[in-house]
């Protein structure tokens, strides 16, 4: 028998199943307003089913049916729309009226709310079944009892202002009582697990020192190709600079100022685990340029990104070892583990970001290019000098470089003229899944971009796969990542012939850009602004002239982890960072400056690192009620090997044919270096209640110093407390306590021990050549450099979390520091290493989150971040007293450092001046420039302060983020030789009539002597030698970025194959609220290294604006 | 009970470790050494290494700040009146200091007191003290008794010796290596100027030897006499055979075997020839000029050549470039220009001089004339080595020295022909030719609009990171400016 009711369950309830089946049964009916009994009627025909019902039933009326389908369905509908029931005996089927539904048993559950750690009980807290949508409170003793209940799965939903939200599943049988405890954690206990050294997971609340982590969302939604910019005032004591080599040049970042008086100053980076060797090929050095070959970052893609973890301090990274005296960033990719089991996710994002070239400069536009207040008269004239020292600028016709006359009238818009848009599209995807056992995530992605600069451009693919397993006892994590980085054209910056920035910068006030085109002339060979060809024709260096490298980069890291017992387990890990690098670049024949026939240079590097490492370790173990421990030891081999081979020749034999095969001449030479450091270390976790211990140690073995002192231990320790909630106010939320101290040690390069003679690629006369090959002094007593840090912080939040502040004092001081130093040319060498110098640095940081509103509609959030860092060079070692890092192309400025000062002094000339202060005046009216080195200050900056606001809105979200540094100087090149070509509106006066400069003579009475116009060169040759005049604060505020996004609803998104999507209107460097540096960005260094203050013509500033798509499959 | 057997596990396994990781740094020694390099030298091919590189690339100081003193060269684009801050300036000091004299200090140091060195160490101490010569002579006090001993002392900021003590120590220097070679023992190899030849080398010495006793003529005539007899006494250069000359590659790249020689005719357009030099070549008939001199357009009449006037703004050259003269590309503005450091004419022209002034015990007027001619002799066939086109017939020189007599009965004109002769000969070797001008006041510069310099400043670093040292030498020498004179140009 089957009966068919309208109850609850609805559900078809079958006795018997005879050979005819209701459920098999086909029946098609279309009727309106009918009566039972005409449905009935036409359901015998059809089906061979009889029914048996009464009068009444059969009465019924206003049956609307148009169905065709089995019989059961229709009879379901019947039975729904008229409140009847069906009973099937074999083919007959008897039909009455409902009965009312027959009450199932409730269900009840019960339990207790209550504290994670303490299991103390939790009143208050809320519980809700979300299906149902009933709820209550937790009692003073943290119980709760919810009855009546209706059997089923539902969801049970735990809350708790301050704690963790836990939806737990249940399931309600009839008439059965369910108790479930909930134990809440609470959020500012909350183990947020972070990464850190070694790749170990750490519970970040038990920390003694700063560790800061920002989410991939923050690096990824303004992408930039190089991640050390998209790091710009989002962590405290983070100085990421945006020197301005390109696109795809290197960048710089220190963390908490500078460690290494010459060493590297930049951090480690690790990703997922693997450290990355993130040198630069070659830096452009500020005096004579070239080309800036990045550094390797600009391989991360961002979308990759799952979070970034700054470990600031000696003692977050002194388990890294000796490259973690500069600090470290650790960045973990994504991977498949937020994808629900069997489930496969695909991310699709795609960015487009368009670059425009800013033009800060203000130049004079009333006299131009000439000498001694003339205009050019003849080509030969016109070639011999770039300089602006002509007449007034009166619409006359005067003869310019070409032998062509034009008005003699400014050209305001070269810069706009010669450089383009550059546009960069970013396209990734990104696939991720999870077996249960296995998560994975495969991505691929592709930039392509093309510079300010025309026919510069930059590609980029990425291929990355990583993958977790868990085989019971077994971890095993792999991850592979490839990159291909290809640059086309990189530009050559600074003090270089062929810096086309340089030549913008500085055309003469009357030509026009555009009449340079095409570069050449008609014989093919370049056509000349002067006669030497310096500068070179920016069409001839864009269109001609060539550049191209390629990367091929392999990071690979293999771990196993096996869990022996529950009290011991062992991991082990390979990590692998293989990259290849190729660059060619030539300059062709018919270039002014080498009319030899042009040249060309290849080179080839690999590098390849490895780590093995093998850590065995116990898991939190209780010593005793409250103790609890847990330690590891392990050890690792570290080696680097970096090869490379350098082709240069010249000139070439076949026109138009730019290889090496085709070149007279050939100079090649190759490089070998190795190095090695074996360490060993350990580390131990106490912690009684919330009182926190750990203690590290490390010692390294370095192949690169002597034997009898290659090694040292080095070890740290930390401590934080957890303040009970009971000893706080209420309106403190949580507090905790931190402090640590740490050492790490550091080794130096190869080969700087002994002295060594190479031989010259090229033989004489069959005659082999050798010479000593260092430049710099080896020395054989190099010992480790020391670190030695200490820090202390608290945490603190108030009112429930919304307000919460990290401040953190450390002091640093590095001592024995091994320190690469000009030294006296006289000596031999240039350079000499050294273990002298002792550096400090103390500083504080500060982050304070401020969450102004939250709720489900709006939300916004403030975040202030702080830092200032004191730096003091302490000691050179005996005798010196200061080391030299730089000096400018013009000569006139150096980057120093000077015992006693910051690290970092721009240094050089001021105007001779009498005990007055006035200027002194030669006999020829010009300034005298006194030739005493002067300190202008650090080109470090030791402030950096930023304000990030964020907005949610609906779907909508609104970020944007103030950045802003101070306290350090830079000396503008640019500036001192627009003075000096006639170009800065400075150069000005005596224009017509000459000038008498405001000051005395050498014997003391005013200066009164006149300088001519033609002789005004002279004067301001001398103004633009002084360096104190150019040397600007550097200090500034910029909009740096700006995102506006939208979330499609999840309402609209269910109508869409994508579960989610989300576009986002991006801008980056928008405007610089404040700035001291005329003419110019003060964010303009022109290398990444150590030698900051110096700006010399680089790439223009760029303010990038972008468009961005995300979605999810 | 765990917790300690963990606890024992990890303590073990960490003394394991330690005694691994300590005996695995065995071969740290292999992996840190250089497979590109060696830690001993083999003294036959450090030696010509160093003969290649005792000429720095003689673009920067020689030709962009030295000749263009010396009226030789005139490039209205190159900075010419402000020698005072600059890397051109400089370069002199900084390259001989971290090439040829850090690797002669070390040559020298590596081949003391092995007697079967001995040769070698000689020909190092000769070396050094020619090098040493070229940049006291430039720039004055210098760092000398202590320099370039970087690695085998420690000394990273030498202090500046007084030149008057590195005169009076080259001399000795000059005389104990001469005597200290042995013919029994090894002969230098490799040589590519003496073939190792001792007693080419013992004339070179004494040659040298003449031109510092000369150059230290005013301010110690006594020690300047006793070094020109000894020099003289002991045998000089006697031929052009003998003459120190370094051959350079054809089609090479970069120093150490190409010189630089050809740069501002090759490279830059702005580059001529003074017009003094070509004037004076063609005033008197100099057989020389078709060798010294062609227009761009490969013209080498001698009427036809065209110097450029000193010091010209270049809206002021009155013709187009193009109509000036230059080196031409076959004989002394080539990359394979063979370098002169100091000739057998050179040699004559200073013993005339010498002679004229008695200074040289039985040396008198009448000799001064034949080593006058000799010199001038000399100085023409010297240029054979551009080539069997450029050599000078003998009939032109004897015309030539015909015509121009040395006028002994007038001091001072005789002094002005011998030093202008001199002036002539040492064309691209303005080192030489800038200090014998300023010992010798000869010939007369035709500078208008600056001052003369009369040295050249230290590098701009040496103020900044030895500034002790330069302390030092301001005290004793004077401010460091090029007005400044340095001890021996009184």
């Amino acid at each position: 028998m089957i009966i068919l009711t309208s109850t609850l369950t609805g559900v078809l309830m079958a006795r018997e199943v005879k050979s005819q089946n209701i459920s098999e049964t086909k029946v098609s009916l279309d009727l309106k307003n009918a009566d039972l009994r005409k449905v009935f009627t036409q359901l015998e025909k059809q089906s061979g089913f009889r029914f048996y019902y009464d009068q009444e039933i059969g009465n019924m009326q206003g049956v609307t049916l148009k169905e065709n389908t089995t019989l059961d369905v229709l009879l379901k509908k019947l039975a729904d729309q008229k409140n009847l029931r069906f009973v099937q005996e074999n083919s007959l089927i008897a039909v009455t009226k409902a009965p009312l539904p027959i009450p199932v048993p409730p269900g009840s559950i019960k339990g207790h709310i209550l504290e994670f750690e303490t299991n103390e009980p939790l009143p208050g807290a809320s519980i809700r079944i979300v299906e149902l949508n009933r709820g209550l409170s937790s009692d003073v003793k943290g119980a709760y009892h919810l009855e009546n209940i209706a059997p089923g799965k539902y969801t049970l939903q735990v809350s708790f202002v301050s704690f963790t939200t836990e939806n737990i599943p249940i399931e309600i049988t009839s008439g059965n009582e369910l108790t479930i405890d909930v134990k809440l954690k609470s959020s500012s206990n909350l183990k947020e697990v972070v990464v850190t050294a070694l790749n170990m997971k750490r519970d970040i609340t038990n920390t003694g020192y700063l560790v800061e982590s920002l989410d991939g969302n923050d690096v990824n939604e303004n992408k930039t190709p190089n991640i050390i910019n998209a790091l710009a005032g989002k962590i405290a004591g983070v100085d990421a600079s945006n020197t301005s080599d390109g696109v795809a040049g290197s960048k710089r970042i220190t963390i908490r100022g500078i460690t290494s008086i010459s060493g590297n100053n930049q951090p480690l980076w690790v990703v997922d685990g693997i450290p990355i060797n993130s040198t630069p090929i070659t830096n452009a050095s500020a005096n004579n340029g070239g080309i800036d070959f990045g550094d390797g970052l600009t391989g991360i893609n961002p979308d990759d990104i799952a979070s970034i973890t700054v470990l600031k301090g000696n003692a977050a990274a002194a388990l890294y070892g000796s490259r973690a005296s500069t600090g470290v960033i650790l960045i973990t990719t994504k991977s498949g583990a937020d994808v629900a089991k069997d489930k496969v996710r695909v991310d699709l994002s795609s960015t487009y970001t368009l670059d425009q070239a800013i033009n800060y400069t203000n130049w004079q536009y009333e006299y131009g290019q000439g000498t001694a207040g003339q205009k050019p008269t003849t080509q030969q004239e016109a070639l011999a000098s770039a300089a602006d020292w002509g007449g007034k600028l009166d619409g006359s016709p005067a003869v310019q470089f070409d032998g062509v006359s034009r008005p003699y009238v400014a050209q305001k818009n070269n810069m706009a003229n010669f450089y383009r848009d550059g546009q960069t599209l970013t396209n990734a995807v990104s696939l991720s899944g999870n077996t249960g056992i296995t998560n994975y995530r495969i991505s691929a992605s592709d930039l392509n971009n093309s510079d300010v600069v025309p026919n510069t451009s930059y590609n980029r693919d990425i291929f990355s796969l990583n993958s977790h397993s868990k085989f019971k006892k077994l971890t095993v994590n792999a991850v592979v990542n490839y990159t291909a980085d290809d640059a086309t054209n990189r530009q050559k910056i600074g003090g270089n012939f062929s810096n086309v920035n340089y030549t913008i910068l500085n055309l003469p006030t009357n030509v026009n850009v555009l009449d340079l085109k095409p570069g050449v002339t008609s014989s093919g060979n370049e056509l000349g602004l002067t006669s030497e060809g310096i500068p070179t024709n920016p069409y001839f260096v864009t269109n001609d002239m060539h550049e191209d490298d390629q990367r091929r980069r392999i990071n690979a890291s293999l771990e196993v982890q096996y869990d022996f017992t529950d009290w011991l387990y062992a991991r082990g890990r390979v990590l692998e960072d293989y990259f290849d690098y190729n660059e060619m670049d030539y300059t062709p024949p018919g270039v002014i400056w080498s009319p030899k026939g042009g040249g060309l240079n290849q080179n080839e590097e690999t590098n390849a690192e490895e780590n093995y490492e093998f850590i065995v370790g116990t898991p939190t173990l209780s010593l005793a009620k409250k103790l609890k421990i847990s330690a590891f030891v392990g050890g690792n081999v570290y080696n680097t090997l970096l090869q490379t081979s350098t082709i240069t020749g010249t000139p070439f034999v076949l026109p138009g044919v730019y290889t090496v095969n085709n070149l007279s001449v050939k100079y090649p030479s190759t490089g070998y270096y190795q190095q090695r450091t074996n360490s060993i270390f350990g580390n131990i976790d106490l912690s009684w209640d919330q009182l926190y211990l750990n203690l590290t140690g490390r010692q390294d073995w370095f192949s690169t110093l002597p034997l009898n002192s290659n090694t040292l231990f080095y070890p740290g320790a930390s401590l934080s407390y957890n303040i009970a909630t009971k000893y706080l106010p209420g309106w403190v939320y949580s507090a905790k306590v931190r402090g640590s101290v740490a050492q790490v040690s550091g080794g130096a390069s190869p080969y700087q021990l002994t002295q060594s003679y190479v031989l010259d690629p090229n033989t004489y006369n069959g005659v082999s050549l050798q010479s000593i090959g260092n430049t710099t002094v080896p020395s054989e007593n190099l010992k480790p450099l020391l670190s030695t840090e200490s820090e202390f912080g608290t945490d603190l939040s108030f009112l429930n979390d919304k307000v919460s502040l990290a401040l953190t004092y450390y002091a640093r001081k590095t001592t024995q520091d091994i320190v690469t130093t000009s030294v006296s040319i006289a000596s031999g060498y240039s350079n000499a290493i050294l273990n002298v110098g002792e550096m400090t640095n103390k500083g504080i940081e500060s982050t304070i989150k401020v969450n102004v509103a939250k709720s489900s509609k709006f939300t916004w959030d403030i975040t202030g971040l702080f830092s200032y860092n004191a730096n003091d060079v302490v000691s050179l070692g005996n005798n010196i007293s200061n080391l030299q890092l730089g000096q400018s192309k013009t000569g006139n400025a150096f980057i120093d450092v000077e015992k006693g000062y910051a690290y970092g002094q721009i240094e050089g000339y001021s105007y001779e001046r009498n005990s007055a202060g006035q200027i002194i005046y030669g006999a020829n009216g010009i300034p005298l420039v006194n030739s005493q080195l002067q300190k202008f200050g650090s080109g470090v900056y030791n402030k950096l302060g930023s304000l990030s606001n964020n907005f949610i809105w609906k779907s909508f979200n609104l970020d944007f983020l103030l950045d802003s540094k101070w306290g350090a100087k830079i000396f503008s090149e640019e500036n001192s030789l627009a003075v000096a070509n006639g170009l800065s509106t400075l150069t000005l006066p005596g224009r017509q009539n000459g000038l008498v400069g405001n000051g005395v003579n050498a014997a003391g009475a005013p200066n009164n002597v006149l300088v001519t116009p033609a002789n005004l060169n002279n004067y301001y040759a001398s103004v633009a030698s002084v360096t104190q005049n150019f040397v600007y604060d550097a200090s500034f505020i910029k909009l740096r970025e700006v995102a506006l996004g939208y979330t499609l609803p999840q309402k609209l998104t269910v109508k869409t194959p994508f579960s989610r999507l989300n576009l986002s209107l991006v801008g980056r460097n928008l405007l610089i609220l404040y700035k001291r540096t005329p003419n110019m960005d003060p964010e303009s260094n022109t290398t990444s290294d150590n030698a900051q203050g110096l700006q010399a013509t680089v790439y223009p500033p760029t303010r990038n604006i972008g468009l961005s798509l995300k979605a999810s499959l | 009970m765990k917790n300690i057997k963990s606890l024992t596990v990890l303590c073990g396994l960490f003394a394991v470790l330690s005694i691994l990781a300590t005996s695995c740094t065995k071969d740290f020694q292999s992996i840190n050494t250089s497979p590109n390099s060696v830690i001993k030298p083999t003294l036959s091919l450090v030696l010509p290494d160093i003969e290649l590189t005792l000429l720095d690339n003689a673009y920067y100081t020689n030709i962009t700040v030295l000749g263009q003193i010396m009226d030789q060269f005139s490039s209205y684009s190159a900075d010419f009146t402000t020698l005072a801050i600059g890397s051109n300036p400089e370069y002199h000091f900084n390259y001989q200091y971290g090439t040829p004299i850090k690797n002669l200090v070390d040559f020298v140091n590596q081949t003391q007191g092995q007697p079967a060195l001995i040769n070698y160490n000689s020909i190092g101490r000769i070396l050094k003290v020619y090098a040493f010569q070229s940049v006291t002579d430039l720039y004055g006090d210098i760092p000398y008794f202590n320099a370039a001993d970087g690695y085998i002392t420690g000394n990273l900021q030498p202090t500046y010796d007084p030149q008057s003590k590195i005169y009076a120590d080259m001399f000795t220097e000059l005389q104990n290596a001469a005597n200290n070679f042995d013919v029994t023992q090894t002969l230098a190899q490799n040589d590519i100027v003496y073939n190792g030849n001792i007693t080419n080398w013992k004339k070179f010495a004494y040659s040298l030897m003449l031109r510092l006793a000369l150059r230290i003529e005013k301010v110690d005539p006594v020690n300047s006499a006793k070094w020109a007899n000894v020099a003289y006494s002991s045998g000089l250069m006697q031929s052009n055979a003998d003459n120190f000359v370094v051959y350079y590659k054809p089609n090479t790249y970069y120093a150490t075997t190409a010189n630089g020689q050809c740069t501002p005719f090759v490279y830059y357009s702005t580059w001529k020839l003074a017009a003094p030099l070509v004037d004076y070549l063609k005033s008197n008939n100099d057989p020389r000029i078709y060798i010294y001199s062609v227009l761009p357009n490969g013209d080498t009449v001698a009427a036809h050549q065209l110097g450029l006037p000193p010091n010209t703004p270049a809206n002021l050259v009155p013709l187009p470039i193009t109509s000036y003269s230059v080196s031409p590309a076959t004989t002394l503005a080539q990359y394979s220009a063979p370098f002169i450091h100091l000739s057998y004419s050179q040699v004559q022209l200073m013993l005339s001089e010498l002679s004229l002034k008695g200074i040289i015990t039985g040396l008198g007027v009448n000799d001064a004339v034949s080593f006058y001619n000799n010199g001038v002799n000399a100085a023409m066939n010297e240029l054979s080595i551009y080539g069997g086109n450029y050599t000078i017939t003998q009939g032109s020189i004897n015309t030539y020295i015909q015509k121009h007599q040395l006028n002994t009965a007038i001091a001072d004109t005789a002094l002005s022909q011998i030093n202008t002769q001199y002036w002539v000969e040492t064309q691209y070797n303005f080192y030489e030719q800038f200090s014998n001008w300023r010992r010798s006041g000869y010939p007369v510069l035709n500078q208008s609009n600056y001052v003369i310099p009369r040295r050249l400043m230290y590098p701009v670093a040496e103020n900044n990171i030895n500034a002790a040292g330069v302390a030092a030498a301001v005290k004793d020498q004077g401010p460091d400016l090029t007005s400044t004179r340095v001890w021996w140009d009184k």
